[in-house]
């Protein structure tokens, strides 16, 4: 199977979690970088250059919220996808503000996992 | 402060000049509440070791008659000072001019006997007791039989014979005894007796107490307390010298002609009453003397209830408020300053100005103290554990903001506790690890001070944590901030240090058990440092200290005043008042108009607070309700991650069939369906703003779904029967509310009284103008006693942890004044009916 030529950045701070979707994503894409919190996640988009972000919002030191308003503000437009347990309004509103493509709450299933990855690279390909 | 040092060694060396001057002296009479005996051992002492004489007085003792009435005697000055039972304090009560100087006994040696056969009180009844008359002295033993349901009409009460020949002959079943006198006889003359002592029932009855006249205190302050420390220190002298003293009785006071054995065992018996290892000889807990008047009062030895105060009752040195022994005078002259060491990083206990001077909770509180004793203290602010070591070597007296911990008993005695303070689990303000309680912090990080104590000993506790031990606080907050920690243990003084010094991320997240008490330390060799500082801390009281602790950690009262109701009352009022003195209506109905309207204020302003307090309870619970979710999907979307694995690997492998993508795609299913779940109870706390038009089944149904897992495990079989399309207009989550009260109190009680075939029927009625939900069960219905109280507020048959006895009470509020119904109960043949009436709207056309 060809993998497709994209980075992705996955940053979830449930180990178990990450290396699961991780493992799964390294079967489709070239390269796959694991963060377990937005700092670690910051430190790998300055060191790389990525195509998509998969994000966690509530982690430890940085969480999702303030990672994608760093990168915002310093103007990258990165396609976000935010994967969070929380089903709040507030943190729906709050991550649609900085322009993520879609906020998905966990637990995803295979095919909505499939889903978002396709509207995330979509609108690479738009842009 | 010198002043008063200065004052104190004038006042001693006027004391020491008087005891040396042995030419006038005063002659004093004190009556004796008994005869002669070892009951006033101390008194002879102070007279015969010439304590009495050294302070200028000269004490001539009157033996106790029949019937001599002991309070009279010293008012009409046939004794200048009296010893008598705790029934002075009624005769103050009542009216007499009298002041308690000491007490010497702390409980009274009165006790009950009976013959062998009566082995509980309860069988006292109809049977012959001596010396049991319907006197203020026996309260106790009435007090005692009370607790057995014996009332002093039940028994057949036969005049004392101040022998015990007819108890050891079988003619009385029970009498009255002096644990002192009367148990040595029986026990010398081999009676078989059981004895009932009212201190095993609770009595806290004071004996043997030094009294004089008012006019006395007055007019000689400084004689009164004269002959209080000298008969006190005959006291000592007596307890400490039992065969001398008793010696002494039997040469010059023995009038009963006592044995020296009989002497003997009552010194003992007395010494167990006097308890000088607990208490300070003489010394009067005004408490206690309170309980006894209340007692008085409630067994009905009082007469007129006047204002008399029980404080005014007990003698104070007015040079001398603290009541401070002269050895403590002395060490208060020879010890200028008390320097106690204490946490720099311990604010509001101790706030440090830049140019080193030291503030806060701690430096009031000392400073009071030093106000009310004289004696002076530093307070040295530093690194806690730094403190700790230099108290141990004794470069500073002691330390203060400690808590008092074996470790640090082998080198300070402890103070009372001068401030509690409860122990809580912080966490950061999002909680990341959803800590709630002690157990959640299982297989978490908690960081701690490495010299608290406190925390060291909690931690020890928490052997599936893991302990993190920082030097400081600052240490602490930052390792919670970087997650490093999950948790740590504060107190209330945590949470404003956060703030102030810039940490504003920080929450009480639970109460733990643990209180924090702190008391002062004092070097070992210096105990009167610490019995000066209880006093001190005993005549500052509670509530002076409580005022300062409110003071310095900005805690607000529970209770805040409504100026806003005030005023809108006061307004109301003054209109009242005017309209009415206007018209010149009669005082009587004015007084009615203005008591309707007070109470009608009243309620409405404590509804008010009821129903502020449901609400932040709903908010909080739909917090907790967003953290579960939050809890709850991460090992569901791990499920669902290891679904993706799986699919993957058996893609690869070739192994993957349609059984398999079936079962895969069902624990996907069911996983969304578990964080659905989630989403149901989230709905049902949200408070919804405006008002809406429901259909009453969806409403029903709703309701006991949320229920519906717990009546399954219950077998509670739930039946509904409703058949319309019922319309209403409101606040659908409201009435589910009350529906889920309501329900679960039906569910506890089946389940608490095992109802077979435990069955719920709700039903819906619709009447012109009403809908009429009824909820009812099978449970045998409510107490024929209880169903007016049902929704009371604060009524509850469930245990407290179970239940606030608010549930109903909150329910009727929501039916009846924001959905504008009824809410009733009643019992049917077998169960109670829970009945909502709401108002019907008109039929609306649906489609």
């Amino acid at each position: 199977m060809n993998k497709e030529n994209h980075t992705i950045l996955y940053i979830e701070d449930e180990e178990g979690t990450r290396v699961n979707v991780a493992r799964s994503l390294r079967l489709k894409y070239v390269s796959v970088l694991e963060a377990k919190d937005g700092l670690e996640g910051y430190q790998l988009y300055r060191e790389n250059s990525i195509d998509l972000i998969i994000t966690d919002l509530l982690m430890p030191n940085m969480g999702g919220i303030e990672f994608i308003r760093k990168i915002r503000d310093e103007g990258s437009e990165i396609p976000v996808i935010v994967m969070s347990a929380y089903s709040n309004q507030k943190k729906l509103h709050e991550a649609e503000e900085l322009n993520i493509v879609e906020y998905v709450i966990k637990p995803i299933s295979r095919t909505r996992l499939k889903e978002v990855l396709e509207i995330g690279f979509q609108s690479i390909r738009v842009k | 402060m010198y002043l008063l040092k200065i004052f104190a060694l004038l006042l001693l060396l006027l004391t020491l000049s008087l005891s040396a001057n042995d030419q006038k002296l005063d002659k004093l009479k004190l009556q004796l509440q008994w005869k002669h005996q070892f009951e006033f051992a101390g008194f002879y002492a102070a007279k015969e070791k010439g304590f009495y004489k050294e302070v200028g007085l000269d004490v001539e003792f009157i033996e106790f008659e029949e019937k001599t009435d002991i309070t009279h005697e010293v008012l009409s000055s046939k004794a200048d000072y009296g010893l008598s039972y705790s029934s002075i304090i009624a005769d103050y009560m009542n009216g007499k001019s009298i002041i308690m100087v000491a007490n010497f006994f702390k409980q009274s040696p009165l006790v009950l006997v009976t013959q062998k056969n009566i082995k509980t009180l309860a069988d006292l009844k109809n049977k012959k007791v001596m010396g049991l008359s319907n006197s203020i002295h026996n309260i106790t033993l009435f007090g005692m039989l009370d607790k057995f349901h014996v009332k002093s009409t039940d028994i057949i009460n036969i005049p004392t014979t101040f022998t015990i020949d007819d108890f050891i002959n079988k003619k009385v079943d029970a009498m009255s005894a002096f644990t002192t006198n009367e148990i040595y006889e029986l026990d010398k003359r081999g009676a078989q007796y059981n004895l009932f002592d009212p201190v095993v029932y609770g009595a806290k009855y004071y004996d043997v107490n030094l009294f004089t006249t008012l006019d006395e205190s007055i007019n000689h302050p400084s004689r009164v307390q004269k002959m209080k420390e000298a008969s006190i220190r005959g006291w000592e002298y007596a307890l400490k010298n039992k065969e001398e003293v008793v010696a002494l009785i039997l040469q010059k006071y023995n009038s009963q002609n006592k044995t020296r054995e009989a002497l003997l065992f009552e010194a003992q018996q007395i010494e167990n009453l006097i308890l000088p290892h607990v208490y300070d000889i003489g010394i009067i807990d005004k408490d206690r003397v309170r309980t006894i008047f209340d007692n008085f009062k409630e067994a009905g030895f009082i007469k007129n209830d006047n204002s008399k105060r029980v404080e005014n009752f007990i003698f104070k040195d007015k040079s001398n408020p603290l009541s401070l022994s002269k050895k403590e005078k002395i060490f208060i002259l020879n010890h200028p300053k008390i320097v106690l060491g204490t946490d720099k990083r311990w604010e509001p206990y101790v706030l440090l100005s830049d140019d080193g001077v030291v503030s806060g909770y701690d430096a009031e509180v000392l400073s009071l103290i030093s106000e009310l004793s004289g004696l002076d203290f530093e307070l040295k602010a530093g690194d806690w554990a730094e403190m700790q070591i230099e108290a141990k070597k004794r470069t500073i007296d002691g330390l203060s903001t400690g808590g008092v911990h074996k470790e640090r008993q082998k080198y300070l005695n402890f103070s009372d506790i001068y401030i509690t303070m409860q122990k809580t689990i912080i966490t950061t303000l999002d909680n990341p690890k959803n800590i709630q309680n002690i157990e959640d912090l299982k297989g978490h990080r908690i960081a701690i001070h490495k010299s608290n104590l406190v925390d060291e000993k909690i931690a020890q506790k928490m052997i599936d944590s893991k302990i993190i031990r920082l030097d400081n606080q600052e240490d602490i907050f930052n390792y919670m901030l970087t997650g490093k920690a999950d948790a740590a243990f504060g107190n209330g003084t945590t949470i404003y240090l956060a703030n102030k010094i810039g940490f504003p991320y920080f929450k009480h997240t639970a109460n733990l058990d643990e209180t924090l008490k702190l008391a002062f330390g004092i070097r070992k060799d210096w105990p009167e440092a610490v019995s000066i500082i209880n006093k001190s801390l005993n005549a500052i009281g509670e509530n002076r200290l409580l005022e300062i602790k409110r003071k310095w950690f900005y805690l607000e009262n529970k209770k805040e005043f409504d100026y806003i109701l005030f005023a809108k009352f006061a307004g109301v009022l003054i209109l009242i008042v005017l309209i009415f003195l206007y018209r010149q209506y009669n005082i009587k109905r004015l007084n009615i108009e203005l008591k309707k309207r007070v109470e009608e204020e009243l309620k409405k302003s404590r509804d008010k607070d009821k129903m502020i307090f449901h609400q932040s309870k709903l908010i909080s619970m739909g917090e907790m309700i967003e953290n579960i979710a939050h809890q709850w999907r991460q090992p569901l979307s791990q499920i669902n991650s290891a679904v993706l694995v799986i699919d993957d690997t058996l893609v690869q492998s070739g192994y993957k069939g349609n059984l398999v993508e079936e079962k895969l795609s069902e624990i996907e299913s069911l996983t969304k369906y578990m964080s659905n779940t989630i989403d149901d109870f989230k709905d049902f706390y949200a408070q919804d703003k405006l008002p809406e038009f429901f259909l009453l089944r969806d409403v029903i149904s709703e309701s006991i779904s949320i229920l519906g897992g717990t009546f399954k495990s219950n077998s509670i079989e739930i039946e509904t029967d409703i058949e319309g399309d019922y319309l209403c207009n409101g606040y659908p989550s409201e009435l589910k509310q009350v529906l889920v009260v309501i329900l679960n109190n039906a569910q506890d009680i089946l389940t608490s009284r095992e109802v077979n075939k435990a069955k719920i029927d709700v039903a819906v009625e619709k009447s012109s103008k009403y809908y009429t939900i009824s909820i009812s069960d099978n449970a045998g219905g409510i107490e024929k006693e209880i169903i007016d109280k049902v929704f009371d507020p604060y009524f509850t048959t469930k245990h407290k942890t179970q239940g606030t006895g608010l549930g109903l009470y909150i329910s009727k509020m929501i039916i009846e004044d924001s959905l504008l119904g009824e809410l009733s109960v009643q019992n049917t043949e077998n169960g109670a009916c829970f009945k909502i009436k709401l108002k019907r709207i008109k039929d609306l056309d649906l489609c």
